[in-house]
């Protein structure tokens, strides 16, 4: 296997990556059942990728909420440690798997503002390449062409930019650490920002 | 072999979470972006062989490069005609050393985007572009000392040339308090509408789904549908204008209360008067990732007043469960609210 078609790529970031926060924010609060979220985000994008045909899934963020809920099971049968807490944990699968939320309609419409947002954060060589090839649409020759610079250049800073909108889509939009810059300073780390002296 | 990355032109992953994997899947998305070598396609089978941890790493960066994809649809502007001369003024040694929230959000807002960017409203130098994560609020001084405050989740473009003082709401909800320059107009685009003001507070909301929205807390705009002259609306203080289909704007009063109560959310609290729970559900949705969940349309239905952390959507449905007398169930990013 080298990789999943164009297809199955843009079926993905159209109905998976945006739900990407949410399904690692359940699965965060499954750590007592010792899961590893990468592990099981990760597994879960492989089965995606893996399936012959998307065509039928009606709802892919239940599907894949589903996904890795039945990779956690998968997971706990083999360490064969099931606590009552555990079993209890997973009950809330389904419920999460099922709401379609005002974020999400949220999240839809705000979409170009995030892509806005991701592309002004990246870093400005980063960007100009991924601008160059993705949106102009020249490809990694001619991008390394017209900015002078090596192929493997442009190969690596679009590694970075892929890697910052990884991120980008793990953290949902809320604070965290951005690989390519780490932007939080002690300051960010408080949800509000208090602008009245009076109320502090 | 295992390529490095290019340590001079971006800082290498500083958070220890990022994973290895993903590393390495990103670069071979990027790779596949160009074409395989067969050398490497044997490398890449192999890894992915390996692991169906890979698989997966790299299905999903492949779905972020297609991703990429919607940045098109920023328009034929958005991709400048040369490469991008502006450096970032944020450099993360930097940012540790500001302190305050208020002279750090200042200082450290400001995200320069490539020339010709935005320019659909604007022309010249590339404009500054500030944006406020879920549950922020941020405050920008501009250089005329103008004050923008950026509501939850918004993105704004600023431009200012020697004529005019220029801001474009992309996203969200901004109260301008505009600092008086007579030489100097000072307009704001949000969506098709613009709003001009010489010296005077107000709010703008442009949120997709919804009709842009300017609401005049002190002084006098102009608000103008830009592909209609005529459709001109002058607002003064306590005035609420919105925008309609077919390039038409309604003015309506509004009460100084009410100006108080929708500009609540600068000092981080969200009034309601009189609205549905299933309203104020949607609102708390703006500030924070806990969903506030009514299956019961009855209850969904109530009305209630009341001033809130708009932070605390926990707090909120306590206090209403103690005056409605419902119950409160509390989950993993979800707070219901039922009747037994």
């Amino acid at each position: 296997m080298t990789g999943v078609s164009q297809d199955r790529a843009a079926w993905l970031a159209r109905h998976v990556l945006p739900h990407e926060a949410a399904l690692r924010a359940w699965l965060r609060q499954k750590y007592t059942l010792g899961v590893e979220v990468d592990d099981i985000v990760q597994e879960t994008y492989a089965i995606l990728a893996g399936l012959e045909s998307v065509e039928a899934i009606r709802n892919p963020r239940s599907y894949a909420f589903q996904t890795a809920h039945s990779l956690i099971l998968a997971h706990l049968r083999r360490s064969k440690i099931v606590s009552i807490r555990s079993a209890s944990d997973l009950e809330l699968a389904g419920a999460m798997a099922d709401t379609p939320t005002p974020e999400q309609v949220a999240a839809d419409r705000d979409e170009l503002a995030n892509v806005a947002r991701v592309l002004s954060d990246l870093p400005p060589k980063v960007r100009e390449v991924i601008l160059l090839r993705r949106v102009q649409g020249l490809s990694q020759r001619e991008t390394a062409e017209r900015l002078g610079i090596t192929e493997n250049s442009v190969e690596k800073r679009i590694s970075q930019g892929i890697r910052a909108l990884l991120a980008a889509f793990g953290r949902g939009g809320k604070r965290a650490v951005n690989p390519l810059r780490s932007d939080e300073g002690p300051e960010n780390g408080e949800p509000w920002r208090r602008r009245d002296k009076d109320s502090e | 072999m295992t390529p490095e990355f290019e340590t001079d032109d971006a800082p290498g992953p500083q958070g220890a979470t990022e994973n290895a994997i993903d590393v390495k899947s990103a670069l071979w998305a990027a790779r596949l972006d160009r074409g395989l070598s067969a050398a490497e396609t044997a490398e890449l089978g192999a890894w992915t062989a390996a692991d169906v941890r890979h698989r997966g790493a790299l299905a999903r960066a492949q779905a972020a490069f297609a991703y990429l994809d919607r940045a098109k649809a920023l328009g034929p502007n958005f991709a400048p005609g040369a490469a991008p001369q502006v450096e970032n003024p944020v450099r993360p040694s930097r940012r540790r050393l500001l302190t305050g929230g208020m002279a750090a959000a200042a200082a450290v807002g400001g995200v320069a985007f490539g020339p010709r960017l935005y320019t659909r409203f604007f022309s010249g130098e590339p404009p500054q572009l500030y944006t406020s994560k879920k549950g922020e609020i941020k405050l920008v001084s501009l250089t005329d000392e103008s004050v923008l405050t950026l509501n939850t989740h918004s993105l704004v473009a600023v431009n200012y040339t020697g004529e005019r003082r220029g801001v474009e709401l992309m996203d969200g909800e901004v109260m301008f308090a505009v600092a008086k320059d007579q030489a100097r107009p000072f307009s704001v685009l949000a969506g098709e509408l613009e709003v001009r003001a010489v010296g005077t507070s107000f709010v703008v909301r442009n949120m997709a789904g919804l009709p842009p929205e300017v609401l005049v807390q002190e002084g006098m705009v102009d608000v103008v549908y830009r592909a209609q002259p005529t459709s001109l609306v002058r607002a003064g203080a306590n005035t609420r204008v919105t925008g309609e289909s077919g390039a038409r704007l309604i003015k309506a009063s509004v009460s100084p209360d009410t100006v108080a109560r929708e500009t609540a959310w600068r000092q981080g609290m969200i009034a309601f008067e009189g609205v549905s729970l299933r309203t104020a559900a949607a609102e708390f949705s703006r500030y924070s990732d806990t969903r506030i969940v009514i299956d019961d349309a009855a209850i969904a239905n109530t009305t209630i007043t009341g001033l809130f952390q708009a932070n605390n959507p926990a707090g909120f449905s306590q206090a209403v469960a103690g005056s409605l007398g419902l119950k409160v169930e509390r989950g993993a990013g979800f707070v219901r609210l039922y009747s037994e």
